[in-house]
Protein backbone atom coordinates (compact mmCIF):
# COMPACT_ATOMS: atom_id res chain seq x y z
CA UNK A 1 0.00 0.00 0.00
CA UNK A 2 3.18 2.61 0.34
CA UNK A 3 3.92 2.00 -2.62
CA UNK A 4 1.21 3.07 -4.13
CA UNK A 5 1.68 6.02 -2.47
CA UNK A 6 4.16 7.00 -5.08
CA UNK A 7 2.15 5.96 -8.23
CA UNK A 8 -0.61 8.41 -7.21
CA UNK A 9 -3.15 5.53 -6.68
CA UNK A 10 -3.35 6.34 -2.98
CA UNK A 11 -3.76 9.36 -1.17
CA UNK A 12 -3.25 8.45 2.41
CA UNK A 13 -2.42 5.00 3.81
CA UNK A 14 -3.46 4.36 8.12
CA UNK A 15 -0.85 1.55 9.44
CA UNK A 16 0.77 0.51 12.72
CA UNK A 17 4.65 1.42 13.05
CA UNK A 18 7.26 0.37 15.22
CA UNK A 19 7.75 3.43 17.39
CA UNK A 20 10.86 5.39 15.41
CA UNK A 21 10.65 4.30 11.96
CA UNK A 22 12.24 5.70 10.03
CA UNK A 23 9.97 6.24 6.94
CA UNK A 24 10.31 9.77 6.68
CA UNK A 25 12.60 9.55 3.83
CA UNK A 26 10.10 7.68 1.44
CA UNK A 27 6.94 8.71 2.72
CA UNK A 28 5.43 11.50 5.60
CA UNK A 29 4.15 10.36 8.02
CA UNK A 30 2.03 12.17 10.58
CA UNK A 31 1.92 12.15 14.38
CA UNK A 32 0.74 9.18 16.12
CA UNK A 33 -3.22 8.92 16.10
CA UNK A 34 -2.87 6.36 18.94
CA UNK A 35 -0.04 3.95 20.28
CA UNK A 36 -0.09 0.57 21.97
CA UNK A 37 2.63 -1.24 23.85
CA UNK A 38 5.21 0.84 25.68
CA UNK A 39 8.86 1.17 25.48
CA UNK A 40 10.92 0.16 22.04
CA UNK A 41 8.31 -1.93 21.29
CA UNK A 42 5.92 0.60 21.36
CA UNK A 43 3.32 0.37 17.88
CA UNK A 44 2.23 3.63 16.49
CA UNK A 45 -0.95 3.96 13.83
CA UNK A 46 -0.08 6.82 11.65
CA UNK A 47 -1.23 8.35 8.62
CA UNK A 48 1.35 8.11 5.40
CA UNK A 49 1.37 10.41 2.40
CA UNK A 50 2.86 10.97 -0.22
CA UNK A 51 6.15 13.26 -0.02
CA UNK A 52 5.75 16.71 -0.79
CA UNK A 53 2.02 16.85 -0.97
CA UNK A 54 2.40 19.70 1.41
CA UNK A 55 -1.13 21.02 1.98
CA UNK A 56 -2.45 17.97 2.44
CA UNK A 57 0.27 17.05 4.84
CA UNK A 58 -0.52 19.68 7.01
CA UNK A 59 -4.11 19.21 6.86
CA UNK A 60 -3.91 15.09 7.90
CA UNK A 61 -1.19 16.44 10.84
CA UNK A 62 -3.77 18.73 12.22
CA UNK A 63 -6.21 15.94 12.41
CA UNK A 64 -3.96 13.65 13.56
CA UNK A 65 -3.26 15.42 16.45
CA UNK A 66 -6.69 16.54 17.14
CA UNK A 67 -7.17 12.43 17.54
CA UNK A 68 -4.54 12.08 19.25
CA UNK A 69 -5.24 14.37 21.91
CA UNK A 70 -8.77 12.82 22.35
CA UNK A 71 -7.45 9.39 22.87
CA UNK B 1 69.72 32.02 20.29
CA UNK B 2 67.52 34.24 18.99
CA UNK B 3 68.25 38.13 19.42
CA UNK B 4 65.89 40.57 20.26
CA UNK B 5 65.19 41.72 16.56
CA UNK B 6 64.82 38.40 15.59
CA UNK B 7 62.35 37.12 18.11
CA UNK B 8 59.78 40.26 16.91
CA UNK B 9 56.45 39.44 15.33
CA UNK B 10 55.31 39.81 11.96
CA UNK B 11 52.48 42.20 13.67
CA UNK B 12 55.25 44.16 15.40
CA UNK B 13 56.46 45.48 12.17
CA UNK B 14 52.79 46.76 10.95
CA UNK B 15 52.18 50.58 11.58
CA UNK B 16 49.89 51.23 14.81
CA UNK B 17 46.68 52.16 12.84
CA UNK B 18 47.36 49.04 10.92
CA UNK B 19 47.76 46.68 14.24
CA UNK B 20 44.73 48.66 15.61
CA UNK B 21 42.77 48.07 12.45
CA UNK B 22 43.76 44.15 12.66
CA UNK B 23 42.43 43.71 16.06
CA UNK B 24 39.24 45.65 14.85
CA UNK B 25 38.46 42.62 12.40
CA UNK B 26 39.58 40.21 14.97
CA UNK B 27 36.80 41.07 17.26
CA UNK B 28 34.51 41.27 14.30
CA UNK B 29 35.07 37.56 13.30
CA UNK B 30 34.52 36.77 17.29
CA UNK B 31 31.01 38.30 16.28
CA UNK B 32 30.60 36.41 13.07
CA UNK B 33 31.47 32.83 15.08
CA UNK B 34 28.98 33.46 17.81
CA UNK B 35 26.13 35.11 15.53
CA UNK B 36 27.13 31.74 12.90
CA UNK B 37 26.96 29.65 16.00
CA UNK B 38 23.12 31.21 16.59
CA UNK B 39 22.22 30.96 13.50
CA UNK B 40 23.61 27.02 13.01
CA UNK B 41 21.30 26.10 16.35
CA UNK B 42 18.28 28.04 15.13
CA UNK B 43 18.16 26.17 11.44
CA UNK B 44 18.82 23.05 12.60
CA UNK B 45 15.55 23.42 14.91
CA UNK B 46 13.74 23.63 11.86
CA UNK B 47 15.23 21.71 8.92
CA UNK B 48 12.76 19.50 8.08
CA UNK B 49 13.10 18.29 4.68
CA UNK B 50 14.07 20.82 2.57
CA UNK B 51 16.86 20.76 0.42
CA UNK B 52 17.49 24.28 0.28
CA UNK B 53 17.10 24.26 4.23
CA UNK B 54 19.34 21.40 4.50
CA UNK B 55 22.03 22.41 2.48
CA UNK B 56 21.96 26.22 3.77
CA UNK B 57 22.57 24.68 7.20
CA UNK B 58 25.74 23.15 6.08
CA UNK B 59 27.05 25.91 4.35
CA UNK B 60 26.41 28.19 7.48
CA UNK B 61 28.96 25.47 9.36
CA UNK B 62 31.48 25.80 6.72
CA UNK B 63 30.91 29.53 6.90
CA UNK B 64 33.03 28.93 10.84
CA UNK B 65 35.94 28.12 8.88
CA UNK B 66 37.20 31.44 7.50
CA UNK B 67 36.45 33.64 10.59
CA UNK B 68 38.47 30.48 12.37
CA UNK B 69 41.34 30.68 10.12
CA UNK B 70 41.47 34.52 9.89
CA UNK B 71 41.30 34.24 14.06
CA UNK B 72 44.44 31.64 14.15
CA UNK B 73 46.27 33.67 11.37
CA UNK B 74 46.30 37.12 13.18
CA UNK B 75 46.99 35.72 16.65
CA UNK B 76 50.05 33.82 15.14
CA UNK B 77 51.25 37.29 13.30
CA UNK B 78 50.68 39.12 16.62
CA UNK B 79 52.05 36.49 19.00
CA UNK B 80 53.84 34.17 16.77
CA UNK B 81 58.05 35.14 17.54
CA UNK B 82 60.25 34.20 14.48
CA UNK B 83 62.81 31.34 15.40
CA UNK B 84 65.42 28.44 14.51
CA UNK B 85 62.72 26.34 13.36
CA UNK B 86 60.84 29.72 11.83
CA UNK B 87 62.85 32.08 10.81
CA UNK B 88 60.69 33.81 8.92
CA UNK B 89 58.07 34.20 11.30
CA UNK B 90 54.21 33.33 10.99
CA UNK B 91 53.17 35.75 8.03
CA UNK B 92 52.43 33.52 5.58
CA UNK B 93 49.75 31.82 7.79
CA UNK B 94 47.60 34.35 6.96
CA UNK B 95 47.76 33.29 3.32
CA UNK B 96 47.63 29.13 4.33
CA UNK B 97 44.23 30.37 6.08
CA UNK B 98 43.02 32.13 2.83
CA UNK B 99 43.88 28.91 0.80
CA UNK B 100 41.34 26.94 3.58
CA UNK B 101 38.57 29.39 3.07
CA UNK B 102 38.77 29.58 -0.52
CA UNK B 103 38.55 25.68 -0.19
CA UNK B 104 35.39 26.13 1.65
CA UNK B 105 33.66 28.70 -0.17
CA UNK B 106 34.27 26.61 -3.33
CA UNK B 107 33.48 23.54 -1.54
CA UNK B 108 29.87 25.54 -0.66
CA UNK B 109 29.39 26.15 -4.05
CA UNK B 110 29.89 22.75 -5.41
CA UNK B 111 27.86 21.39 -2.79
CA UNK B 112 24.79 23.73 -2.84
CA UNK B 113 25.10 22.70 -7.17
CA UNK B 114 25.25 18.93 -6.83
CA UNK B 115 22.68 18.81 -3.92
CA UNK B 116 20.09 21.12 -6.30
CA UNK B 117 20.71 19.01 -8.94
CA UNK B 118 20.15 15.80 -7.56
CA UNK B 119 17.24 16.74 -6.36
CA UNK B 120 15.65 17.96 -9.62
CA UNK B 121 17.05 14.67 -11.48
CA UNK B 122 15.54 12.38 -8.89
CA UNK B 123 12.31 14.92 -8.65
CA UNK B 124 12.53 14.78 -5.08
CA UNK B 125 9.51 15.81 -3.42
CA UNK B 126 10.24 18.05 -0.06
CA UNK B 127 8.24 17.26 2.57
CA UNK B 128 7.15 20.62 4.56
CA UNK B 129 4.87 19.38 7.15
CA UNK B 130 3.32 21.22 10.38
CA UNK B 131 3.59 21.89 13.94
CA UNK B 132 1.90 22.61 16.96
CA UNK B 133 2.90 25.27 18.85
CA UNK B 134 0.69 26.55 21.94
CA UNK B 135 -2.50 24.89 20.25
CA UNK B 136 -2.23 26.24 16.89
CA UNK B 137 -0.78 23.94 13.74
CA UNK B 138 1.48 26.12 11.95
CA UNK B 139 2.91 25.53 9.05
CA UNK B 140 6.72 24.52 9.14
CA UNK B 141 7.12 26.71 5.98
CA UNK B 142 6.53 29.86 8.07
CA UNK B 143 9.58 28.96 10.76
CA UNK B 144 11.90 28.13 8.02
CA UNK B 145 11.05 31.86 6.72
CA UNK B 146 11.63 33.46 10.36
CA UNK B 147 14.98 31.13 10.84
CA UNK B 148 16.12 31.75 6.75
CA UNK B 149 15.37 35.91 7.85
CA UNK B 150 17.21 35.45 10.81
CA UNK B 151 19.71 34.08 9.13
CA UNK B 152 20.63 36.19 6.38
CA UNK B 153 20.82 39.56 8.54
CA UNK B 154 23.96 39.00 10.79
CA UNK B 155 25.85 38.19 7.39
CA UNK B 156 24.45 40.51 5.74
CA UNK B 157 26.13 43.14 8.35
CA UNK B 158 29.32 41.30 8.92
CA UNK B 159 30.18 40.76 5.38
CA UNK B 160 29.61 44.71 4.50
CA UNK B 161 31.56 45.58 7.86
CA UNK B 162 34.81 43.38 6.40
CA UNK B 163 35.36 44.46 3.33
CA UNK B 164 36.72 47.89 4.47
CA UNK B 165 38.46 46.50 6.94
CA UNK B 166 40.34 43.88 4.32
CA UNK B 167 41.10 46.98 1.99
CA UNK B 168 42.89 48.63 4.46
CA UNK B 169 44.75 45.65 6.04
CA UNK B 170 45.09 44.38 2.00
CA UNK B 171 43.49 41.02 3.78
CA UNK B 172 42.38 38.24 1.56
CA UNK B 173 41.47 35.90 4.00
CA UNK B 174 39.33 38.58 5.22
CA UNK B 175 37.77 39.49 1.86
CA UNK B 176 37.00 36.02 1.45
CA UNK B 177 35.25 35.55 4.31
CA UNK B 178 33.31 38.61 3.32
CA UNK B 179 32.29 36.17 0.22
CA UNK B 180 31.31 33.38 2.43
CA UNK B 181 28.81 36.13 4.26
CA UNK B 182 27.21 37.11 0.92
CA UNK B 183 26.75 33.78 -0.14
CA UNK B 184 25.63 32.88 3.15
CA UNK B 185 22.45 35.74 2.79
CA UNK B 186 22.08 34.77 -0.60
CA UNK B 187 21.23 30.97 0.13
CA UNK B 188 19.33 32.53 2.71
CA UNK B 189 17.19 34.58 0.04
CA UNK B 190 16.99 31.70 -2.34
CA UNK B 191 15.98 29.49 0.62
CA UNK B 192 12.84 31.71 1.36
CA UNK B 193 12.32 31.97 -2.19
CA UNK B 194 12.60 27.74 -2.40
CA UNK B 195 10.31 27.73 0.71
CA UNK B 196 7.42 29.89 -0.82
CA UNK B 197 7.67 27.89 -3.84
CA UNK B 198 7.15 24.29 -1.93
CA UNK B 199 4.06 26.29 -0.23
CA UNK B 200 2.67 27.09 -3.63
CA UNK B 201 3.27 23.68 -4.70
CA UNK B 202 6.07 23.64 -6.66
CA UNK B 203 8.10 21.18 -5.91
CA UNK B 204 11.17 21.99 -7.90
CA UNK B 205 11.48 26.38 -6.69
CA UNK B 206 13.57 25.08 -3.56
CA UNK B 207 16.23 23.16 -5.56
CA UNK B 208 15.90 25.18 -8.87
CA UNK B 209 16.52 28.66 -6.33
CA UNK B 210 19.53 26.53 -4.40
CA UNK B 211 20.97 26.18 -7.94
CA UNK B 212 20.63 29.64 -9.30
CA UNK B 213 22.77 30.57 -6.88
CA UNK B 214 25.34 27.67 -6.16
CA UNK B 215 27.08 28.90 -9.59
CA UNK B 216 28.12 32.44 -8.15
CA UNK B 217 29.44 30.68 -4.88
CA UNK B 218 31.46 28.68 -6.95
CA UNK B 219 32.78 31.43 -9.23
CA UNK B 220 33.52 32.91 -6.15
CA UNK B 221 35.59 30.09 -4.81
CA UNK B 222 37.11 29.20 -7.71
CA UNK B 223 38.82 32.47 -8.04
CA UNK B 224 39.67 32.48 -4.45
CA UNK B 225 41.36 29.44 -4.76
CA UNK B 226 43.22 30.50 -7.85
CA UNK B 227 44.95 33.23 -6.39
CA UNK B 228 45.09 31.47 -3.23
CA UNK B 229 47.50 28.94 -4.67
CA UNK B 230 49.22 31.40 -6.61
CA UNK B 231 50.37 33.17 -3.48
CA UNK B 232 51.39 29.48 -1.96
CA UNK B 233 53.77 28.95 -4.97
CA UNK B 234 55.57 32.07 -5.24
CA UNK B 235 53.38 33.77 -7.72
CA UNK B 236 53.32 37.37 -8.55
CA UNK B 237 50.92 39.26 -5.97
CA UNK B 238 47.41 39.20 -7.18
CA UNK B 239 44.27 41.77 -6.68
CA UNK B 240 42.37 41.71 -3.12
CA UNK B 241 38.70 40.65 -4.96
CA UNK B 242 40.10 38.66 -8.37
CA UNK B 243 42.96 35.91 -9.65
CA UNK B 244 44.15 39.67 -11.82
CA UNK B 245 47.51 40.79 -10.99
CA UNK B 246 47.63 43.22 -7.71
CA UNK B 247 47.61 47.18 -9.30
CA UNK B 248 49.67 47.87 -6.15
CA UNK B 249 52.01 45.13 -7.35
CA UNK B 250 52.28 46.20 -10.57
CA UNK B 251 52.77 49.94 -10.11
CA UNK B 252 56.22 48.77 -7.71
CA UNK B 253 57.32 46.58 -10.94
CA UNK B 254 56.82 49.35 -12.77
CA UNK B 255 59.12 51.84 -10.52
CA UNK B 256 61.73 48.97 -9.77
CA UNK B 257 62.06 49.03 -13.89
CA UNK B 258 62.86 52.56 -14.18
CA UNK B 259 65.04 52.55 -11.70
CA UNK B 260 66.89 49.62 -12.40
CA UNK B 261 66.98 49.59 -16.32
CA UNK B 262 68.27 45.76 -17.65
CA UNK B 263 67.40 44.00 -14.08
CA UNK B 264 64.35 41.30 -13.50
CA UNK B 265 61.79 41.91 -11.45
CA UNK B 266 60.47 39.25 -9.28
CA UNK B 267 57.51 40.36 -6.93
CA UNK B 268 55.69 37.55 -4.83
CA UNK B 269 53.24 38.17 -1.34
CA UNK B 270 53.61 36.67 1.67
CA UNK B 271 50.25 37.07 3.12
CA UNK B 272 49.59 40.64 3.25
CA UNK B 273 53.33 42.18 2.18
CA UNK B 274 54.86 42.28 -1.18
CA UNK B 275 58.39 40.85 -1.89
CA UNK B 276 60.74 42.46 -4.16
CA UNK B 277 63.76 40.66 -5.60
CA UNK B 278 65.77 42.75 -8.35
CA UNK B 279 68.07 40.21 -10.33
CA UNK B 280 71.32 41.07 -12.10
CA UNK B 281 71.72 44.73 -10.55
CA UNK B 282 73.94 45.30 -7.34
CA UNK B 283 72.28 47.70 -4.69
CA UNK B 284 72.90 51.38 -5.07
CA UNK B 285 74.88 52.96 -2.28
CA UNK B 286 71.90 55.02 -1.52
CA UNK B 287 69.48 52.62 -0.63
CA UNK B 288 66.60 53.67 0.74
CA UNK B 289 64.94 50.26 2.23
CA UNK B 290 61.97 49.48 0.62
CA UNK B 291 59.64 52.23 1.42
CA UNK B 292 61.85 54.31 -0.60
CA UNK B 293 60.78 52.32 -3.16
CA UNK B 294 56.66 52.44 -2.75
CA UNK B 295 55.11 54.12 -5.26
CA UNK B 296 51.68 54.68 -3.66
CA UNK B 297 50.52 56.35 -0.76
CA UNK B 298 52.89 56.78 1.67
CA UNK B 299 50.40 55.45 4.73
CA UNK B 300 50.45 51.96 3.20
CA UNK B 301 54.05 51.33 2.13
CA UNK B 302 54.19 48.68 4.53
CA UNK B 303 52.67 47.05 1.93
CA UNK B 304 56.56 46.27 0.37
CA UNK B 305 58.58 44.84 3.35
CA UNK B 306 61.43 43.52 1.36
CA UNK B 307 63.58 45.19 -1.99
CA UNK B 308 66.23 42.29 -2.29
CA UNK B 309 69.15 42.78 -5.17
CA UNK B 310 70.61 39.62 -6.81
CA UNK B 311 73.65 40.62 -8.83
CA UNK B 312 74.81 38.41 -11.14
CA UNK B 313 77.64 35.82 -10.25
CA UNK B 314 80.88 36.85 -12.01
CA UNK B 315 81.61 36.27 -15.43
CA UNK B 316 78.30 35.82 -15.95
Amino acid sequence: MLARLDDDGVDLVIAPFRKGTLLETSAALSPPLATSGHGEKAIEWRAAMKNGENRWISLVEASARDAGARR
Amino acid sequence: MISAAAARTHADELPPALRETLKRAERLEWWNIAWTISIIVVMGLVLGQSQTMKTAWIEDTLGLVPPIAFLVAARMERTGQRSRKFPFGFERVNGLGFFLASVALAGTGALLLWDSAMTLIKAEHATVGSVRILGRDIWLGWLMIAAQVYAMIPPMIIGRKELPLAEKLSDKLLHTDALMNKANWMTGAAGIAGIVGLGLGWWWADSVAAAFISFDILHDGLTAIRSSTAELVDGAPRALASAKLSDDAEEVRKLLEQRYPGATIRLRETGRLIRAEVHGVHPPRDYDGPEGHWPGEPERNWRLAQVSFVPDAKGK
